[in-house]
């Protein structure tokens, strides 16, 4: 059995992947190990053990997913439990996790704070309290998009079956009982005396990288280190907790009365409650009971190998919480480690210090990409050499300094010295990442990594570590090229798919239409819809960020041939800036009587970008497509009306894409364009009352109509007469506010309309 | 949990990309004992089965051939590892203080070299372990050489004969005369069974080289066509 431990992580991983894809994974990995019992390779024992581990974690994770797919009640009057988290209270909410007495899964409670609220006289909300709370609304959390980051399955992946609101401070009534509250309070009290020696900046970093809170540090930087893949160094991890054990420990051996002994038992409690200090990650669990285990191997000789321990760590953590294996961090967390153990022979080989850092770097983002780009789409290639110069400056310097700020926080005039230095040398560090950021990133945007290829791509990568380690370079640069072309082959592989896409964005109250032609001859925008911040007062780029490129990005979109502009409504144009800022646009088009000032600002940052007007008449051609501009002809003297539209063919039916005219645009269109007939609609200004007439729909005569519209949007759109006007002449209505992005495969003789939701509910319980 | 067979320390299974898919196999001895063990590595002299710096036959066999009593008996040994001080330690332990389970450490080596030396080069193999004196036999408990023939035996399709028997008149152990003595002493080996087909001697140690080639001096007199050998260490 020692030695072997890691099949249990192979056999549960499998296991796993087979109750969420299909059994033949299972039964293919159990015949396999027969086949080893039978080539003795195994023992008995071991073997049912096995079978033992797999049928009993793969019926778990049946139950599991049957349990987290129930529907959730939208509005609960009152419920009873327990908080079962850290209670987060910033300045402007208050966030916990609550187990509910008659349900077993938690579920997240939010409430945002108004400036009335005291929370003085509410300070027993604390974990474990017992609650009566009251009035909860359901948050709907599900990625409306394709590439749209799911909330929803990230709080079921963390056990949390739903999120929901509560209106008022009143109702939540808690009562303290328990005592684990006593260690979060601990924390709070450190982490508000640190904020008070520290300036804001150093206390955010601080809280960071020991408290494992990335609250107070900007998005801005979280998103750099994202980009050059140093999230790792904000995530407190191995080398965190290595260094904090290393400086305790020699800390408490120049102490008095501190033996080795004692110090190895004061080690051992820190290991156990630091994980809840630092924000309970997967990656500071792990890391500390990896060191826990260690210190017991120390003390009782047992004989388990590194990867051992870290296989016993992992089943430890899967036991105390199943849903964890679902978390990206407990995944990344764990592959690298596993990786980098399993490389011991290759790390060995590497002669020096950058040697081994290059190695340690490169072997990490080769066992993640998949992960990576599953979620991501990108990778950065030159972030290896961005960790090269980052990893030591933390590990040496940044971690060690904060460690050291919060030990001798109580001193007089070191902190402020600390603090000083601090500054300075860390925000000149972040300034030249944001330098090499500007003229260096360039990224290999590959898009979705498929599911269906990830066995495929371990395979290859364990097959070439292998002949890397034997030092067979020419059969491992062999394997490295197939696995080059096995991801250039997911980004290439539009460019032979005759099917082409139109996928009316749901991005709230407002129009993105975005259509890929066949073959990827050319990728076509219509409208890019931008939000504003909560308060209405400035243009916010949520939905770019959120929605748009993220889609893009997952289908590996860099270029955008043409991007048509309706008319100068924020809710059609608030995120071209952002578009033309970080994607390739060759072609703008727009009206005459499109606001000649966004013209300019656009034409600032985008030299390359052509700008044309359109006028009703003109027939485009964009990457082969014929595209025929209906209207504006002449000036309508209103916005609404004066809007591009557009008509074009997309295998075999006819698409009319209406921006926000009204009815007066309608009828000139009619006695413009005797034959009007087209298949598609895109109704518009959402459904608005003003447009859609009953004559409009005798000349044009759509089979199915799309409605890009927010959820309960302050306009009441879409409007019940045209839903009416549509229903009766039995055009079928596809809306956006109900059933997410909406989407149109097409092939020269077919076309097929769809819904992201329905598509996603069809695989329900599926991954 | 295992134990290395030599030096008695807990064997840590070490898991690495190789053998990641396939379940460990217990480990015999250690990884550093196993260090401790390197193997013979080419060139090798194709005499004695020394390790040269080049290809060819080392100085000693071409002294041996211009011997005009001994040039009409070649010989052609190979040999699995370097007798050195570590390998005679693990020797010494294996056949004077009757540690016979020893062998194990060496199975994996032997075979391996075995096999590239003579697999498939022969179409049937005759292994003749070197032979003890009835006296040498009591006092040691067991026929190392036969030992290392038994064992390839059990893996491997070959053949174990008793071809030879040793005279026991030698009052002294062969180990502790000196190079000259030995050179000069008379073959102390006779026929027990005429050998018509190719046969491999077997040994554990190669020292001098004038057990096998008396050995085969004595098997290529009774008409035995080919003789080669192979040792343990040399």
């Amino acid at each position: 059995m020692y030695g072997n431990i890691y099949w249990f992580v192979i056999t549960i991983t499998i296991a796993i992947i087979a109750s969420h894809s299909s059994t033949i994974f299972l039964f293919s990995y159990l015949l396999a190990m027969f086949f080893f019992y039978k080539q003795k390779k195994i023992n008995m024992l071991f073997l049912l053990l096995i079978i033992l581990a797999s049928t009993i974690i793969y019926f778990y994770y049946e139950y599991l997913q049957t349990e987290s797919s129930r529907e959730i009640p939208p509005y609960i009057e009152e419920i009873n439990g327990k908080i079962h988290s850290e209670v987060k209270i910033t300045p402007q909410l208050i966030n916990f996790q609550f187990q509910p007495t008659e349900i077993n899964s938690d579920i997240m409670i939010t409430y945002f704070l108004t400036e009335k609220d005291n929370l003085q006289s509410n300070n027993e909300i604390k974990t474990g309290s017992v609650c009566v709370l009251k009035n909860l609304t359901a948050q709907n959390n599900f990625a409306k998009n394709p590439g749209q980051f799911d909330y929803q399955r990230y709080l079921v992946n963390s056990g949390i079956k739903a999120s929901y609101t509560i209106s008022t401070l009143e109702n939540i009534a808690c009562r303290n009982e328990g005592k684990i509250n006593v260690i979060y309070d601990f924390k709070r009290k450190i982490v508000n005396y640190v904020e008070k020696r520290y300036s804001t900046y150093t206390s955010s970093w601080i809280r960071a990288l020991i408290f494992g809170d990335k609250e107070g540090l900007d998005d801005e930087i979280i998103a750099l280190f994202q980009r050059w893949n140093l999230s790792h160094l904000l995530a407190i991890s191995g080398l965190h907790v290595g260094l904090i054990i290393l400086m305790f420990y020699m800390l408490m051996l120049r102490l008095p009365f501190f033996t080795k002994e004692k110090s190895q038992c004061v080690l051992f409690i820190l290991l156990l409650f630091y994980p809840l200090i630092a924000g309970e990650a997967p990656s500071v669990w792990r890391s500390c009971l990896l060191a826990l285990f260690v210190l017991i191997q120390l003390k009782f000789k047992f004989a388990f190998s590194s990867l051992d321990i870290l296989s016993i760590v992992f089943v430890v953590m899967l036991l105390v919480d199943p849903y964890s294996i679902y978390q990206l961090g407990f995944q990344f967390s764990f592959i690298v480690t596993f990786a980098i153990i399993l490389s011991r022979i290759i790390i060995h080989e590497a002669g020096n210090y950058l040697q081994i850092i290059i190695q340690i770097s490169g072997i990490s983002l080769l066992i993640i990409l998949p992960i990576q780009l599953y979620h991501f789409y990108t990778f950065n290639p030159l972030a290896i050499a961005i960790n090269l110069l980052y990893i030591p400056y933390f590990s040496f310097i940044i971690i060690p300094l904060s460690l050291l700020m919060v030990v001798f926080s109580a001193l007089p005039v070191i902190p402020q010295l600390f603090d000083y230095f601090f500054v300075k040398i860390q925000s000149l560090f972040s300034t030249i990442l944001e330098r090499i950021d500007e003229s260096l990133y360039y990224p290999l945007i590959v898009g979705k990594f498929p599911m269906s290829l990830f066995f495929l791509y371990y395979i290859l990568i364990i097959v070439f570590f292998m002949f890397w380690e034997r030092q067979q370079k020419i059969r491992a640069f062999c394997v490295g090229v197939s696995i080059t072309v096995l991801l250039i082959g997911i980004s290439i592989s539009p460019y032979f798919n005759d099917e082409g896409t139109i996928t009316v964005l749901d991005i709230g109250q407002g129009d993105a239409i975005i259509i890929e032609l066949p073959y990827r001859k050319g990728v076509i925008m219509i409208d890019a819809a931008g939000t504003m911040t909560k308060n209405f007062t400035e243009p916010s780029n949520k939905n770019f960020e959120e929605i748009i490129k993220p889609f893009l990005l997952s289908k590996g979109i860099t270029k955008i041939d043409a991007l048509f502009l309706s008319h100068d409504d924020h809710d059609h144009i608030g995120s071209v800036p952002f578009i033309l800022d970080e994607f390739i646009v060759d072609k703008v088009f727009t009206t005459k009587y499109f606001d000649k000032a966004w013209i300019s600002e656009y034409i600032i940052n985008n030299k390359e970008t052509a700008f044309h007007h359109l006028t009703g008449g003109q027939i485009l051609s964009i990457a082969g497509h014929k595209i025929e501009v209906l209207l504006p002809v002449e000036d309508n003297f209103d916005k609404n009306d004066n809007s591009l539209v557009l008509r074009s063919r997309f295998g075999p039916y006819t698409w009319i894409f209406t921006g926000d005219i009204g009815e007066k645009a309608e009828l000139e269109l009619m006695s413009l364009y005797p034959n009007l007939g087209s298949d598609i609609l895109k109704v518009s200004h959402h459904g608005s009352s003003s447009s859609t007439t009953d004559e409009f729909l005798e000349g044009v005569k759509p089979k199915a109509a799309l409605i890009s519209v927010g959820v309960n949007n302050r306009y009441n759109h879409p409007n019940k007469e045209v839903l009416e006007r549509l229903g009766e002449k039995e055009i079928a209505v596809l809306r956006t506010d109900q059933s997410g992005a909406i989407i149109y495969s097409y092939t020269k003789k077919e076309g097929t309309l769809f819904t992201f939701m329905n598509n996603i509910q069809n695989k329900k319980g599926r991954r | 949990m295992s134990h290395c067979l030599i030096c008695y320390e807990r064997i840590v299974p070490q898991v690495t990309w190789t053998n990641l898919l396939l379940p460990v196999k217990e480990a015999i001895i250690c990884s550093e004992c196993k260090e401790k063990l390197p193997i013979l590595a080419a060139p090798l002299c194709e005499g004695c089965g020394r390790e040269m710096t080049e290809e060819g036959f080392c100085a000693d066999c071409l002294k041996w051939q211009q011997d005009p009593q001994w040039k009409r008996v070649p010989i052609t040994n190979h040999s699995v590892y370097p007798f050195q001080p570590f390998m005679r330690e693990v020797i010494t332990t294996w056949k004077y203080r009757g540690d016979y389970q020893l062998i194990e450490c060496f199975q994996e080596e032997l075979l391996h070299a075995f096999e590239t030396f003579f697999y498939k080069k022969e179409e049937s193999l005759t292994l003749v372990p070197i032979p003890l004196s009835n006296d040498r036999l009591i006092e040691r408990a067991f026929n190392q050489a036969e030992a290392l023939a038994l064992l390839i035996n059990k893996n491997i399709q070959v053949e174990v004969v008793h071809a030879l028997t040793r005279k026991s008149e030698e009052a002294s152990k062969q180990s502790k005369m000196t190079r000259k003595k030995r050179l000069a002493r008379d073959n102390p080996f006779t026929i027990k069974k005429q050998q018509s087909k190719p046969v491999i001697l077997i040994d554990d140690i190669y020292t001098t080289g004038m057990t096998i080639r008396h050995a085969t001096k004595i098997l290529l007199e009774s008409g035995c066509p080919k003789v080669t050998s192979f040792t343990l260490a040399r």
